[in-house]
């Protein structure tokens, strides 16, 4: 099982978000999209959910095309994670996990064993059945992140896309998230993460995919893909590789300097 | 917490059932109500079976279909649009309804045919909401919003006085000035047979997108993850809200803030479920329209305040203080409002 793309573009006005980009998310795995800001991480997340519609290329799904499913058979075999929710009214955290099971056709008032279960399960793993009966706006920032993941969680699906889970979360909550990822991955989900923390990225993903300037600059094992040069090349910035465990996790160590600046993010 | 269905259903019931009893027997004329009811089970046109049944009776129930159309499309616009301030009054919907309905007036089209009145109020409400779904789209801030209303407003205002200009002669003129201010007064069965099955079949369309409406509550983006796709929504509850608005339009006038406060508070006691605000806020709708013109016919005023007048001095305060406090928030965005 697993999500393939192949040849993906989609322009944005007259920006080229991504051009030509391959991928493969394998069930069991966790795939890291990297790169810098605008190098098309979310737009390549979004049209692997099949919410929005590449100009070329295609995704498939066990050999089925993503583009073909109807939304909500779509949403059951693909969860999205979107970077920004923007809850509107102040619900249970309860009710805000529950969403996740409207694709299964739940709603808050109907609940079936099952779906009641995926809710538990999913608030267990993210460690949010504390916030069950509190109000979305009574919640920090952290807290309602945690419960936007155990949303996605919910649906119990083949494939979670998420996109930047850590970027509200503090340490201790960034590697509790990234291990909640691990343990999905682990019970077979196909899972892919855009990432801004390369050390995260490092520890966690099997496969990472590096963009930038919409293009697939390198695809493979982090120590293949977090190299000196390729980093330099997407980041237009010089990285330090640091051992921890069995992992090089890479540091940025100095900023670009204006002769050498062939940051393809800008040029693109 | 939120509260269990039945208790919902009785919190919505119960108040409605209350007051429309209590409109019923509010009036200017002392009647004697055993003879009222026992003449209208014998069949016995008496002046007291009447009274209760041309007169009372249609007052109570054109009051809570037309409160329930207006307050299920506020809840059905603002869990669209994702914004408290939503409503087909203070968005011109409702404006959109009675120049549709004027034009039904004038033309003559009501005379050869009554149900051009309803027909003509809907299609003037779909014009509304197309022009305000396409001007502001569904992501739009607060502000961007309340301008297109503001806009929508003054068109259809203009379009109503262009109208009303135009008229054959001042008594039709002052009828109708009066008649879009908004009230429930010298209505008949006839009236509540006109709004009764626009709001009904109005309301099929907003019921179905309850679930959707709560898919849409952590914004668009999240609903198209969950299988939602926010124009279709965006259709069936300008479908509704048209068809519920139009029909309340058509025998009412123009009542206006029914929708913007039923929903407001309505919402705690169904946890803030956009779906289940729905019917609560009908309720709540029917509620608060009976209890204004319940109000309006016992104030010593000489002559009985328009209905509309009424709801307008409760309602804009209402959206000064929602206002106030969003100012208070802060652009922070933590608090729901």
């Amino acid at each position: 099982m697993a999500l393939i793309a192949q040849g993906l573009r989609r322009a944005l006005g007259r920006r080229l978000v991504l051009d030509a980009v391959d991928a493969e998310i394998a069930a069991g795995t966790i795939t890291g999209f990297v790169g810098p800001n605008g190098a098309g991480k979310s737009t390549l997340l979004r049209i692997l959910a099949g919410i929005d519609t590449p100009d070329a290329g295609t995704v498939h799904l066990d050999g089925a095309r993503v583009q073909s499913f109807t939304p909500s058979a779509r949403a059951r075999r693909i969860a999205h994670l979107p970077q920004v929710a923007q809850p509107q009214w102040p619900l249970s955290g309860r009710d805000v996990v529950t969403l996740g099971r409207l694709p299964h056709g739940a709603g808050f008032d109907r609940l079936s064993p099952a779906d009641a279960r995926a809710v538990d399960r999913a608030m267990a793993r993210t460690g949010t059945a504390a916030f069950a009966d509190r109000r979305l706006d009574q919640l920090s920032a952290g807290e309602r992140a945690r419960l936007m993941l155990a949303r996605a969680l919910a649906t119990e699906a083949d494939v979670l896309l998420v996109d930047e889970p850590t970027a509200a979360l503090d340490p201790a909550y960034q590697i509790e998230a990234m291990t909640a990822l691990r343990a999905e991955a682990d019970r077979g989900v196909a899972v892919a993460v855009a990432l801004h923390d390369l050390a995260l990225a490092a520890r966690f993903c099997d496969r990472l995919l590096l963009l930038a300037g919409g293009k697939a600059l390198r695809f493979g094992a982090p120590s293949d893909v977090l190299t000196p040069a390729a980093l330099k090349t997407a980041y237009g910035v010089t990285f330090a590789l640091v051992a921890f465990e069995q992992h090089d996790l890479p540091i940025p160590v100095s900023r670009p300097t204006l002769a050498g600046s062939s940051d393809p993010s800008r040029a693109g | 917490m939120t509260p269990s269905r039945r208790w919902t259903w009785a919190l919505v019931a119960a108040p409605v059932a209350a007051l429309a009893m209590i409109s019923i027997v509010v009036g200017p004329a002392g009647l004697p109500w055993g003879t009222a009811i026992r003449d209208i089970l014998s069949g016995h046109d008496s002046v007291p079976a009447l009274i209760l049944l041309e007169i009372r009776l249609p007052r109570a129930l054109l009051g809570a279909v037309v409160g329930a159309a207006l307050g299920m499309a506020g809840a059905a616009m603002q869990g669209l649009l994702r914004n408290p301030l939503a409503e087909p009054g203070v968005l011109g919907v409702s404006a959109c309804a009675a120049f549709g309905a004027v034009i039904a007036f004038y033309s003559g089209l009501v005379r050869l045919f009554p149900g051009a009145l309803p027909i003509a109020a809907i299609l003037g409400a779909l014009l509304g909401t197309a022009a305000l779904f396409a001007w502001a789209g569904r992501g739009a801030t607060v502000a961007t919003l309340l301008l297109v209303g503001v806009a929508i407003n003054a068109l259809a205002g203009a379009a109503t006085a262009f109208g009303l200009a135009l008229s054959p002669n001042p008594y039709a003129f002052y009828e109708v000035m009066f008649w879009l201010m908004g009230s429930l007064a010298d209505r008949s069965l006839d009236h509540v047979a006109i709004a009764l099955p626009c709001v009904a079949l109005g309301a099929v369309p907003l019921l179905l997108m309850r679930r959707r409406l709560d898919g849409l509550s952590l914004g668009e983006e999240t609903a198209l993850a969950l299988g939602i796709v926010p124009s279709a929504v965006a259709r069936w509850i300008g479908l509704g809200t048209a068809l519920a608005v139009g029909g309340a339009v058509a025998v009412s006038g123009v009542i206006g803030f029914v929708g913007l406060m039923a929903p407001h508070a309505i919402r705690p006691f169904v946890g803030y479920r956009p779906g289940a605000t729905l019917i609560a806020s009908a309720g709540a709708g029917a509620a608060l329209t009976l209890a204004a013109d319940i109000a309006v016919r016992l104030l010593p005023t000489g002559r009985e305040l328009q209905l509309g007048v009424m709801t307008a001095l409760l309602g804009a305060p209402f959206l000064g203080w929602l206002a106030v406090r969003r100012r208070s928030n802060g652009a922070a965005g933590t608090s729901w409002l």
